[in-house]
């Protein structure tokens, strides 16, 4: 798998292929454990919490699993994650604290990939920028950012995924990018230079 | 150039195909004449593009095997938010209990209150002298001294 975009649009390519079979737990764990603790290290911005919200994923779709219909599988362990994300920023934001988390090392960024060594130190530190200017997001504006860009989701998925009004889509998605644009202005234009 | 410069997220949206086809078109024939919202989208498409270019991150090696063998132990795995959470709260409790045993040693250290003095001995206490140099009823000297 070279990209995360490109995972779930093979992934929902499947949504027309022939049924699946319901997989068991232990599965979904192995196959697919990696894939949502990248998508929580994504949405949380930290691995500490990347490692807490992907578990209580993996438990979640173990009650869950009883209710799943075959289909685009990492679709809906998408939606499990982001939701149970989202249903943290919100109590989060009920009952505010101080944040758990300081800036993390970006050495346990480990790109999966293997991308060529002229442009290794460039394109490294690009991702860790891209990263860290998602992680100061609004959590509504990183969430819609990350499904449309990164999971390659349509606006209809994503408002069927968040409960959002297409319009609510449309707009956080152009804001978030306006101000990762802001931050990341630097970063691209010398990538490009 | 053709028509009104289109909104922000119009421009967003022409990049993700979330635009109906007649309005997609208008924002295509904009931004081929006018290099202000020309730049404002080759822009937004750099950053659709780095985003879609960050690759998957890698759990701590043994994160996923430690969780798959406490789910089948049937043992809930620990939650490093709810640990952290209750140092913190183990934390702040021993602040408190700090704070009271400070303020406890405090008031049994601290000397006993002054006891309330009268208005008549507050004025004693400044008084020097009253005197009538006249004679009359109405003429005094009043002599005192203030702090």
């Amino acid at each position: 798998m070279s990209s995360q975009g490109a995972s779930l649009s093979r992934d929902a390519g499947s949504l027309q292929a022939a049924p699946e079979k319901v997989p068991t737990w232990e599965e979904v764990a192995a196959e697919h454990g990696r894939f949502v603790y990248s998508l929580a290290y994504r949405l949380t911005g930290s691995g500490a919490d990347a490692e807490d919200l992907a578990q209580d994923v993996l438990l979640r779709v173990r009650t869950a699993l009883a209710r799943y219909r075959p289909g685009s599988l990492e679709g809906w362990l998408l939606r499990i994650t982001t939701n149970l994300f989202y249903d943290r920023m919100r109590h989060r934001a009920r009952h505010p604290t101080e944040p758990l988390d300081d800036l993390e090392d970006p050495c346990e960024i480990a790109p999966s990939g293997s991308p060529s060594p002229e442009d290794s130190a460039l394109h490294g530190e690009l991702r860790f920028v891209v990263q860290e200017a998602l992680r100061l997001l609004p959590h509504q504006f990183r969430v819609a950012v990350l499904l449309c860009d990164l999971y390659q989701m349509s606006y209809e998925e994503i408002a069927s995924t968040m409960g959002w009004r297409l319009g609510t889509v449309r707009s956080r998605i152009h804001r978030g990018r306006a101000m990762l644009r802001e931050r990341l202005a630097p970063y691209v234009e010398a990538s490009e230079a | 150039m053709s028509e009104r410069h289109p909104r922000g997220r119009e421009l967003s949206s022409s990049l993700d195909g979330g635009l109906p086809r007649r309005r997609a078109e208008a924002v295509a024939r904009h931004v081929e004449t006018c290099p202000a919202c020309a730049r404002e989208l080759a822009a937004l498409r750099d950053v659709k593009s780095a985003l879609a270019s960050q690759q998957e991150v890698e759990p701590r090696p043994g994160w996923l095997r430690r969780v798959q063998e406490e789910v089948a132990a049937g043992t809930r795995p620990s939650s490093t938010s709810w640990i952290r959470v209750r140092l913190r709260l183990r934390l702040a409790a021993g602040i408190a209990a700090a704070a009271a045993g400070l303020v406890g040693v405090g008031l049994w250290l601290a000397p006993p209150p002054p006891a309330p003095v009268s208005f008549q001995d507050e004025v004693r206490q400044h008084l020097v002298q009253i005197s009538n140099p006249l004679g009359d009823q109405t003429s005094y000297v009043v002599e005192a001294r203030y702090p």
